[in-house]
C-alpha cells in the first residue's frame, strides 16, 4: 500500500440515509461503499501509513475484522485506484489546429440559431430583461434569412468530419429567441432548406412561450417534426404571476387554449413532440405546481425541466423575504420526501416532481464513468467543450451556448466562423478560474459547473462557497437515492435516466 | 443481520443455478439450486438471522465473507453494483459514434477443398468457425466490383475509421487478381487499414507480401496429406499449403505477428490435435489457434447440425479486465463493430446472419451502416438469445453469439447446439462440461433441492 504523500488527496464523501446507515462515496473510483467506524479507521490508517498502530491499539474490533477490512480496502486501492487522487498539473490545452480537428470530428453536436431577440411577453424573470445587467436585452433585432441559411451551410461544413465518420449521426437544430415563433416564416424556410440540402441530418428543436401556437404555426411545426418545449410554470395564478404580456395580462389562458386545441386536433404531435419547461422562485407554491402537472397529466405536456430563476448576476431575489426563502426550502424538502415515498412504494408522481427533485436524485447514477471520460486538459466539472454547440446570435456572433451572456464569444459568422484561438483562450480562462482546486474535490463526477454557471463579464468565477454548495447538494442527492433504494432496491432509475428520459432532456439543454 | 455481495460481485441467475462473477479477483462461483436461492434471497435485502453460523447456509455465507465476496451487515443497506465501467449510453444527438472495427468481404466462393463442415448443401447449419469465416456456398447473382467501386469502399472504410478489412472466401488466394487490386488500393488510399486474408492456404500468394498492413490467417486441416484427404477431400493440397506458409514464414510474417494459423479440428482429426499443433510450432514457430466443429445428429433429419462445442465441453473465457465483463454484458461479442459484405453483394451482420440490410451497389458501406439494423445486432446480447438467457454462464461463455441466436425470432439465423442444459442438474451436468483454467470456476453447493425460497 502506497502512503499518500502531499500530492495525493483523499476524495471521498460521507453520507447517511434516512435510516441512519452510513455510506462513503468515492470520487476516485466513482463507487459508493457501505461504511462503518471500523472501515473509516482502517482507511485513515492505511492512507496515513500507520496501520501497525491500528493493529496494536486497544479497539473493540477483533484482529480478524481489521484484517478483512485491510484486505478489502487494499484491493480497492490496487484494482480500482480508490479513495485518493493525485494532484497533477493539467496537460496543456491543445493548439487551435489540434482543437479544431478534434472538435469537428468528435465533439460538435448542435446548431442554435437565435432567430429573434424580440418577444411578445414581458416575463418578470426573463434572462433578457433588466434583471440581468450582463445579458443582452430584448430588442427588435432578428436574424436575416441569409445569415440563417449560411449558418446551416457553415455548420454542415464544420461538422463534416463527424458526419463522414458516423453515418447515423444526427444534430440538433435549435431555434431560440426571444420568442422564436415570432419568426415562424424564417424558421419554415430554414427547415425546408435544411431538409432539402441535408436530409435526415437535423432534429429541429425549440422552446416557445406557447402563446403563438396557432393552428397554422402548429401545422408547420408538425410538418417539420419539431420537438417543442412550452414554457408553463404551473396553475394559472402561478403562471400569470410572471408570464405576462406587455399590458400585464397573464398568458396562461392563451397557452392552455392552444394546448387543448393541439391535443384535440393533432394528438400525435401533442403526445410525441411536446414537453413543458417550468421556472420557479421563492414565491412559487411548488406543491401546487406539482399537483397541477399530476392532475393535468395528458392535458398538458410533461415537464422535463423545472429550474429556479437564474440566481447569477441578478438582483431578482432581493425582493423576497427570509421567511419566503425558508418556506420555499421547506416546500422543496416536503416535495422530496413525498417523491421518495411515492417512488419507493410505486405510487404515481408528477412530471414536475420528477424533474424538480427526481432527476437530481437520479443524477447520482449519471456520475461520469470511466468510459465517458472527459478530455485530459479539462478533466473535471460539467462544462461542455466550446464548439459542441454553435450558438449563432441574430447579428452573427457565435457563442458557446444559448445560456451564456455573450461576453466570451468564440467567433463570428461575418468573420470566418469559429475562431479556435478564442476557443483555446476560453478553455484556459475557465480552467484557471474554475478548475484550480478540482483535483481535491470529492464530487467531480457529479459537478455541473460550466461556462454559463460561472461567467461574469468576460470572466469566469467560482468561489469555494459554490463548491461547498455543490458538495452539499451531491450529499443530499446521494442520501435520498440510497434512502429510496434501501426501501425498495428494485426501483429502476437507471433505465429512465440512461435512456429515454435523458434523451428528452438533452434535447433542451 | 443481513448478507450482501460486495459491489464488484454480480449474481447472474440461470434457470436452476446461478453464478457469482467476482470481478475483482477474476473468479467464477457456480451456485447450485439452493445456494442460488439463498443468494437471491440475500440480495433482495432479506434478513439472514434464521441461519445459524453452523447451519449449511450460515457456513456458505461465511465462506463467501472469507473469500472477500460478501459482508454481513447489521441493518438493511443498499449495495450498488460496480457501474463505473459501464458507459452511460446517450441517444439521439448525444449518441457516441459507432466504433467500427471490421468489414468481412467475401471475394470468392472458389475453393479446392470439400470439407464437410464448410457449407455442404443441406446441412442443418453451415459451419464456418469464427476465426476463419470460410464460406463456399454457391451464390446466385454475384456483385462485381469496378475500380471505382473498390475505391468507394476503401474511402468509406477510411472515413468511418474501420480498423480491419477481412478478405474471406472460399479461398481468396484463388482470386488473386482482385486480391492484388485491393491491396494496391488500400495501400494508396488507407494505408493504416489492416488487411487480413483468411485462407486454407492453397493458391497463389500475392506479390505485395512485403506490405506491413497485410496479414494472413491460414486455416489448417491437419498436418499430413492423409488429414487433408480425409477432411478436405484433397490430399494433394497439403504440399501446396506447406509451401505457401513456408514462403510467408521466410518473408518474416511469423516474426512480425502477421501470420496466424488456425487448426480446424473435426471428428476425423480431433485425436491428432496435439500432433498437429506441435507440427505448426516446430515448423513455423507459431502458436496455433484451434477451432472445432462437431456434427450432432438431428432426429428425423439425415443431415447433422454442427457445433464448435464438443459433447463434453463448454468453453469458458476469463475476463481480461473488468471492462470486458461489461462489454460482454452490453454487446454481442461476435458482431459488435463488424459487418459482412457477401459475394452476393449483400450487407449482413455476419455471414451467419441471414438478415441483409443493404445491397451493393445501390447501397454503399456508408448508406448500409446508416440504417438501424446492424446496431440492433451489435447490442443483441445473450440476454436476447433463448437458451443463453437461461444460463448462468452466459457472460463467461465463449461460444459464438451469432450462431446461438434464436432461429425463430431472427430470420435466417441458424440455431446451434449447446451441450449445456441451463435447467439441468449442476453437479451432474454442468461442472464436468465447463472448460476453464484451473481454479477459475468454483462451486457453491447446498444440494439441489432448489426452489424452496424462490
Amino acid at each position: 500500500m502506497k502512503r499518500v504523500d502531499h500530492k495525493e488527496h483523499r476524495v471521498t464523501l460521507h453520507f447517511s440515509t434516512d435510516s441512519g446507515n452510513e455510506y462513503l462515496y468515492d470520487d476516485a473510483s466513482g463507487m459508493t461503499f457501505v461504511w462503518s467506524d471500523l472501515r473509516e479507521r482502517v482507511l485513515s490508517a492505511l492512507l496515513q501509513g500507520d496501520l501497525a498502530k491500528l493493529r496494536l491499539e486497544n479497539s473493540p474490533f477483533t484482529p480478524e475484522e481489521v484484517e478483512r477490512e485491510v484486505r478489502f480496502l487494499c484491493e480497492w486501492r490496487e484494482k480500482y485506484h480508490a479513495f485518493t487522487r493525485p494532484e497533477e498539473p493539467y496537460p496543456a490545452v491543445p493548439e487551435p489546429a489540434e482543437l479544431e480537428a478534434w472538435i469537428r470530428k468528435e465533439v460538435v453536436m448542435q446548431l442554435i440559431l437565435v432567430v429573434t431577440e424580440d418577444c411578445n411577453l414581458r416575463c418578470s424573470y426573463c434572462a433578457y430583461s433588466n434583471q440581468y445587467p450582463l445579458n443582452r436585452k430584448r430588442t427588435s433585432a432578428t436574424m436575416s434569412l441569409d445569415l440563417a441559411l449560411r449558418s446551416v451551410d457553415y455548420f454542415f461544413e464544420f461538422a463534416r468530419p463527424e458526419i463522414e465518420r458516423n453515418p447515423k449521426r444526427l444534430f440538433g437544430l435549435t431555434f431560440y429567441g426571444g420568442e422564436p415563433l415570432l419568426e415562424i416564416d424564417l424558421i419554415d424556410r430554414v427547415l425546408n432548406y435544411a431538409e432539402e440540402r441535408y436530409p435526415n441530418l437535423f432534429i429541429p428543436v425549440m422552446t416557445v412561450n406557447g402563446t403563438l401556437l396557432t393552428r397554422s404555426v402548429s401545422e408547420i411545426l408538425a410538418r417539420h417534426n419539431v420537438r417543442v418545449s412550452v414554457s408553463l410554470d404551473g396553475p394559472e395564478p402561478e403562471h400569470d404571476r410572471r408570464r405576462v404580456y406587455a399590458s400585464g395580462r397573464g398568458s396562461f389562458r392563451t397557452v392552455m387554449g392552444n394546448l387543448q386545441r393541439l391535443k384535440r386536433d393533432m394528438p400525435h404531435f401533442f403526445g410525441q413532440n411536446l414537453t413543458a419547461v417550468s421556472v420557479y422562485d421563492y414565491a412559487t407554491d411548488l406543491e401546487e405546481a406539482s399537483e397541477f402537472f399530476l392532475h393535468s397529466s395528458g392535458q398538458v405536456p410533461p415537464a422535463v425541466f423545472v429550474n429556479a430563476v437564474n440566481p447569477g448576476n441578478t438582483s431578482y431575489y432581493e425582493v423576497f423575504t427570509e421567511e419566503q426563502r425558508k418556506e420555499h426550502l421547506a416546500q422543496v424538502q416536503r416535495l422530496r420526501n413525498d417523491f421518495k415515498h411515492r417512488v419507493a412504494v410505486g405510487e404515481e408522481y408528477s412530471s414536475y416532481a420528477q424533474s424538480l427533485v427526481g432527476f437530481p436524485i437520479a443524477s447520482c447514477l449519471l456520475r461520469r464513468r470511466l468510459a465517458n471520460a472527459r478530455p485530459p486538459f479539462l478533466p473535471y466539472g460539467g462544462a461542455c467543450i466550446p464548439g459542441m454547440k454553435l450558438c449563432v446570435q441574430a447579428d452573427g456572433r457565435i457563442d458557446i451556448c444559448e445560456r451564456v451572456n455573450g461576453t466570451s464569444p468564440i467567433g463570428h459568422m461575418h468573420n470566418g466562423g469559429v475562431d479556435f484561438r478564442l476557443v483555446k483562450q476560453v478553455i484556459e480562462r475557465f480552467r484557471e478560474a474554475v478548475c484550480r482546486d478540482c483535483a481535491t474535490c470529492p464530487v467531480t463526477r457529479l459537478c455541473g459547473a460550466c461556462f454559463s454557471t460561472t461567467e461574469g463579464e468576460g470572466t469566469f468565477e467560482k468561489g469555494l462557497a459554490d463548491c461547498a454548495q455543490t458538495v452539499a447538494i451531491v450529499r443530499r442527492n446521494l442520501s435520498d437515492y440510497y434512502s429510496i433504494k434501501e426501501l425498495n432496491p428494485r426501483v429502476d432509475f437507471a433505465y429512465e435516466t440512461d435512456r429515454a428520459y435523458l434523451e428528452r432532456r438533452l434535447m433542451f439543454l | 443481520m443481513y448478507f450482501r455481495l460486495v459491489p464488484d460481485c454480480f449474481l447472474v441467475p440461470g434457470d436452476r443455478w446461478a453464478a457469482v462473477y467476482d470481478l475483482r479477483h477474476g473468479r467464477l462461483f457456480l451456485a447450485d439450486g439452493r445456494a442460488a436461492d439463498l443468494l437471491a434471497y440475500c440480495e433482495r435485502g432479506e434478513a439472514v438471522d434464521e441461519f445459524p453460523p453452523d447451519s449449511p447456509e450460515g457456513k456458505l455465507l461465511r465462506r463467501l465473507v472469507a473469500e472477500g465476496l460478501g459482508d454481513f451487515l447489521p441493518t438493511r443497506h443498499f449495495v450498488e453494483r460496480l457501474q463505473l465501467y459501464s458507459p452511460i449510453r446517450f441517444q439521439g444527438i448525444a449518441a457516441d459514434a459507432p466504433n467500427f472495427s471490421r468489414l468481412s468481404f467475401q471475394i470468392t466462393d472458389k475453393c479446392g477443398l470439400t470439407c464437410e463442415v464448410c457449407g455442404a448443401e443441406g446441412n442443418k447449419a453451415l459451419w464456418q468457425p469464427c476465426a476463419t469465416c470460410l464460406m463456399r456456398v454457391p451464390v446466385g447473382d454475384r456483385a462485381s466490383y469496378e475500380e471505382d467501386d473498390l475505391d468507394r469502399l476503401i474511402d468509406d472504410l477510411r472515413r468511418m475509421e474501420f480498423k480491419t478489412l477481412h478478405l474471406r472466401g472460399g479461398n481468396p488466394l484463388y482470386e488473386d487478381g482482385l486480391l492484388l487490386r485491393l491491396i494496391e488500393r488500400v495501400q494508396a488510399r488507407y494505408p493504416k487499414l489492416n488487411l487480413l486474408v483468411t485462407t486454407p492456404g492453397q493458391g497463389r500468394l500475392p506479390d505485395f507480401v512485403s506490405w506491413p498492413g497485410l496479414r494472413f490467417n491460414v486455416v489448417l486441416l491437419g498436418a499430413s496429406a492423409d488429414d487433408y484427404e480425409r477432411v478436405g477431400g484433397a490430399g494433394a493440397a497439403w504440399e501446396e499449403v506447406v509451401a505457401n506458409v513456408d514462403t510467408l514464414k521466410a518473408a518474416g510474417f511469423a516474426e512480425s505477428g502477421r501470420l496466424t494459423v488456425t487448426i480446424q479440428l473435426t471428428l476425423a482429426t480431433r485425436h491428432r490435435s496435439r500432433e498437429i499443433a506441435s507440427f505448426v510450432r516446430h515448423r513455423w514457430t507459431i502458436d496455433p489457434g484451434v477451432a472445432e466443429a462437431y456434427p450432432y445428429p438431428v432426429p428425423g433429419d439425415e443431415h447433422p447440425r454442427f457445433s464448435h462445442v464438443g459433447p463434453r465441453a463448454k468453453p469458458i473465457t476469463p475476463f481480461r479486465d473488468v471492462g470486458e465483463f461489461f462489454f460482454r454484458a452490453y454487446n454481442n461479442t461476435c458482431l459488435h463493430g463488424a459487418v459482412d459484405l457477401g459475394l452476393d453483394g449483400l450487407f449482413r451482420p455476419c455471414h451467419w446472419a441471414g438478415e441483409a440490410f443493404g445491397c451493393w451497389p445501390s447501397d454503399t458501406l456508408r448508406t448500409a451502416m446508416a440504417k438501424p439494423q446492424p446496431y440492433y445486432y451489435w447490442e443483441l446480447t445473450k440476454e436476447g438469445i433463448e437458451g443463453c438467457r437461461r444460463c448462468a454462464l452466459r457472460y463467461a461463455c465463449a461460444d459464438c453469439t451469432v450462431a446461438e441466436l434464436d432461429g425463430e425470432a431472427l430470420r435466417g439465423i441458424r440455431e446451434m447446439y449447446c451441450p449445456l442444459d441451463p435447467g439441468g442438474d449442476m453437479n451432474d451436468g454442468v461442472v464436468p462440461l465447463v472448460s476453464a483454467p484451473d481454479g477459475y470456476v468454483q462451486v457453491l453447493t447446498l444440494g439441489n433441492g432448489g426452489g424452496d425460497r424462490a
